[in-house]
């Protein structure tokens, strides 16, 4: 009752664009009031707070971000974007296929989506543009490739997840490989089909000769030494997730100094912009969890649990109900607010089906890629607006509409086939 | 009306602690007042070491939580930590109980809630995957995950180097290499599944340390009940409560000694003459607690001595060993 | 039209607020990823981890996140949807006030419950666990921030336009 209420007022302060954190944070505690009083309320939100941001293991957070900004700043995109080029250049769509490939290597350095996005697009779009690819193709090719930011790892959105529901970072990263692997080549088999049925779109380019790929691919090495040290370091066990980040980003801050991509004002810059980000994403976790509080306080995991049990359906179809409502939140919030409004709701259902956390986790991640590029409120797409603005929204749009489809494709194998997801982190 | 407790849980729901003793407990309350009074155990409302000020500031009504956590708060509660005391709870926690009774309860430390009781679980052992304290030195520069300050003392006796992470972190870190093993329960590398990594046990009697607990509640709930309530509250409280969690830690502690023996744990009793010198060395964490009671106002040497002949006392009563 | 002294005092505030809390947060994120490092190539290469480096690092993400606080709300960077805003762009200046007050007066209040909390663990003698370092001090300056925050909502709020999205990198 008061949980219900509590969440109509928070949904109706985010769609009158209050900040999200702020509207939990309001809701949480004046919630948490009306059922308590004034003095467990206001402790109870001092001790969150105060908890949340004195964390070592939260710290994971930022030394990622960190990482991703150290290896943007560094340009290296330019450099991805060139050796995927050389690969797969001269086939149909080529360019938009080295846009997807040069995604998926920035995403296995940055945790972010949006940085994938902008990153690439600032490269990969006038090169597109050169060789007549339609703003549609190219557009799409973007946006979808960009949401590989937050499923191969490392990856922000995992560890918001794992952070809310105590789930092992490890075994989610390591989960996130196959299935970011599949999208990839989903998404280059989608350009295939595409260009297929309207060439014109995507003409290929000029072939490269093994020299050059050789060059091209030598240029990148330090993107593989990256992901191999933090990904290898934390599937072999020498480093827990939160060393491995900081390790990751002392790789990443020598490798741009080392390309002389880093003056002073640059570092300073840096780790201001990743110190701002990580309070962004902290003050939403904050009002996630006082507004979890309250939530808990009043009752609605115990009663959303009867009422699970009361549906007396397979877990299969609960999974696709939950599904369902996170393809529909989607269309209207955005990602981080989406997983810290959510996952306190919904994970204790989960585990009382007796679903596999880590594999919930990528799935929950595959959900949000998809709300990532859909209207009316795709973030990727409104950061692809902001790098490119003279692409209409409209034509953005229809350009991950084509994508929408491999990305169904991949839910629908992951929930068919588990294994994708759990034979990796089941070795660890 | 109905009066229910909140109860802020912070370990898994299906926990010994929650199943074993505070779902039955509550059942018993609930059956003492008539069901006027009932225990509610809800998700956790706080980060585990803030379940005191939880309860203190009445968020929640009731909560289990460890002393250890909250460091600088507690120096008496620190006596239930101190190594080489006795390995069965029951003794342990009987022992501590009448202590804090009788020394330590007007120095009121729990000040701000009402203290239901207060307890051990089983001793910490030394705990590695492959290695064995066969004398001072065998174990020089192994590194150990230590949760508190105690642990460290200990570790750094024994020439180990202390690493400091969350309990989530260690398991990860044990499976891994990364530490060479713990100072544990032996019901928690049996219950965590450590056993893989968790190999060997040096085993002392009376613990390396301890784990000191309690279980606190509101003022203002404890207000609200009715006298007869009250009554019926403090009747399951206190020593009655105690042995509750020291029995149930005790065959837990048991049980998983039964199943690491099956399961090929290597144990490894410490001859006396080296349980002796390990008693030297850690000796001065005896006397540091000492003089930490003394400046809190109470005599801690005779609270100590009076500690130890209740071990004694009850050990004999029980007929158990150390 | 607002008056121009106005804007101009909010900006030069806005400003020193950068100024001040930028370099720190700077510094903060800087040193948690070197102390990470010097720590686990400690354990790895002479065996000895850096002592406490654990509770360090917590004490440094409470300078790091609160320092940059204020920073986000003056970039405009907090998350939030604006679907009502898109689909009704008269209501957008009202809503942009509204917003600008919810942060203020959030940021103030959170302000006020730090500072009792840094009240409460003081008298309590909280402390780390092995440095022994005063928990008090840091909940104090978690307060003092939000106050900061507070500030910078309202400015952002007045110096802001109701259409300026999120500033993305
Ligand atoms: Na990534
Ligand atoms: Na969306």
């Amino acid at each position: 009752m008061e949980a219900g209420f509590g969440l109509i007022i928070v949904f109706t302060l985010i769609m009158l664009r209050v900040p999200v954190g702020v509207a939990m944070l309001a809701v949480g505690i004046g919630g948490f009031a009306m059922l308590t009083s004034w003095r467990p309320a206001a402790f109870m939100t001092a001790q969150t707070a105060y908890a949340l941001v004195n964390n070592y293991g939260l710290s994971v957070i930022p030394l990622f971000l960190l990482m991703g900004n150290f290896i943007n700043r560094a340009r290296i995109g330019n450099e991805l974007y060139d050796a995927a080029h050389t690969m797969v250049g001269h086939v149909r769509g080529g360019l938009a296929q080295a846009t997807i490939l040069a995604c998926g290597g920035f995403a296995a350095i940055s945790g972010s989506s949006m940085a994938t996005t902008a990153s690439m697009a600032r490269v990969a779009y006038p090169s597109m543009r050169r060789y007549g690819y339609a703003d549609i193709l190219s557009a799409g090719s973007i946006a979808a490739g960009g949401t590989l930011g937050i499923l191969i790892p490392p990856s922000v959105v995992l560890l918001v997840y794992g952070i809310l529901t105590e789930t092992s970072i490890s075994k989610l990263f390591i989960a996130g490989i196959v299935p970011g692997l599949i999208a990839v080549g989903l998404y280059m088999l989608t350009i295939l089909v595409v260009t297929r049925i309207r060439p014109a779109w995507g003409p290929p380019g000029e072939r490269a000769s093994w020299g050059e790929r050789g060059r091209a691919l030598a240029k990148v090495w330090p993107v593989i030494a990256l992901f191999v040290i933090v990904m290898g370091g934390i599937y072999g066990g020498i480093f827990t997730p939160t060393e491995a980040a900081g390790i990751g980003a002392f790789g990443a801050f020598l490798f741009a100094l080392a390309r002389g991509a880093l003056s002073w004002n640059g570092l300073v810059e840096t780790l201001v912009e990743t110190a701002v980000t990580s309070a962004m994403i902290f003050f939403v976790i904050m009002g996630a969890l006082v507004l979890g509080n309250f939530l808990n306080m009043a009752g609605l995991p115990r009663m959303l649990g009867g009422f699970v049990r009361g549906l007396d359906l397979s877990p299969f179809w609960i999974l696709m109900i939950i599904c369902g409502i996170y393809i529909l939140l989607g269309m209207v919030l955005e990602s981080m607010s989406m997983i810290l409004l959510t996952i306190p709701i919904i994970f204790p259902v989960i585990v009382s089906l007796g679903i596999d956390p880590v594999w919930f986790g990528i799935l929950i991640v595959m959900v949000v890629e998809i709300a990532l590029i859909s209207p009316p409120i795709g973030l990727n797409v409104y950061m692809l607006r902001s790098v490119l603005p003279h692409i209409g929204l409209r034509t953005l749009f229809a350009g991950v509409l084509i994508f929408l489809v491999p990305d169904i494709l991949k839910l629908i194998l992951v929930i068919a086939f588990p294994g994708i997801v759990l034979f990796l982190p089941s070795l660890m | 009306e109905d009066i229910v407790l909140r109860y802020s849980n912070w370990v898994p729901a299906t926990h010994p602690i929650i199943t074993r003793v505070i779902e039955p407990w509550g059942q018993e309350l609930s059956e003492a007042t008539e069901g006027r009074v009932s225990v509610e155990v809800m998700p956790a409302l706080g980060p585990p070491p803030g379940h005191f000020d939880l309860v203190a500031n009445e968020v929640a009504d009731l909560a289990f939580s460890v002393h250890g956590y909250t460091p600088g708060r507690f120096v008496l509660t620190q006596l239930g930590e101190l190594p080489l005391t006795h390995n069965h709870a029951v003794v342990n926690s009987l022992a501590y109980w009448n202590t804090y009774e009788r020394y330590f309860m007007d120095a009121n430390e729990h000040e701000g809630t009402r203290l239901l009781g207060l307890w051990t679980n089983g001793p910490y052992q030394l705990t590695m995957n492959g290695d064995l304290l066969t004398s001072m030195d065998a174990v020089e520069g192994k590194r150990i995950r230590v949760p508190g300050p105690v642990v460290e003392q200990v570790t750094n006796t024994l020439g180990m180097v202390p690493i400091s992470s969350s309990v989530t972190d260690a398991y990860e870190q044990i499976s891994r290499g990364v530490i060479d093993g713990m100072f544990q329960q032996l019901e928690t590398v049996y219950n965590f599944n450590l056993t893989e990594y968790l190999t060997h046990v040096s085993i002392i009697p009376g613990g390396f340390a301890h784990s000191s607990q309690y279980v606190v509640m509101s003022e203002a709930a404890y207000e609200r009940l009715s006298d007869a309530d009250k009554a019926a509250l403090d009747a399951l409280s206190g020593e009655a409560l105690v042995r509750r969690f020291a029995e149930m830690w005790q065959s837990e502690e048991e049980e998983a000694i039964g199943k690491l023996e099956e399961g090929g744990t290597v144990f490894y009793d410490l001859p006396p003459e080296l349980q002796e010198e390990v008693g030297e060395a850690l000796a001065f964490i005896r006397d540091e607690w000492v003089e930490a009671a003394n400046e809190r106002g109470v005599d801690g040497e005779a609270a100590l001595a009076f500690y130890e002949s209740e071990i004694e006392r009850i050990a004999a009563e029980l007929g158990v060993e150390n | 039209m607002r008056p121009a002294p106005l804007r101009q005092a909010l900006g030069v505030t806005a400003s020193l607020i950068r100024r001040v809390l930028a370099p720190v947060a700077a510094l903060m994120m800087f040193v948690i990823m070197a102390l990470m490092v010097a720590d686990v190539a400690g354990r790895y290469l002479f065996n000895a981890p850096i002592r406490g480096a654990y509770e360090i690092i917590e004490f440094l993400m409470c300078l790091m996140i609160l320092s940059a606080l204020p920073l986000v709300s003056l970039q405009g960077r907090h998350v939030e949807a604006s679907l009502v805003a898109d689909l009704v762009p008269r209501a957008a200046t009202l809503l942009h006030w509204l917003a600008g007050l919810m942060a203020a007066g959030l940021f103030a209040l959170l302000a006020m419950l730090l500072w009792n909390y840094a009240a409460q663990l003081d008298r309590q003698n909280a402390q780390s666990l092995f440095g022994g370092i005063p928990h008090a001090p840091f909940a104090t300056f978690m307060a003092v921030l939000f106050g900061v925050a507070a500030i910078a909502a309202l400015i952002a709020m007045v110096i802001r336009k109701p259409g300026d999205g999120p500033a993305v990198e």
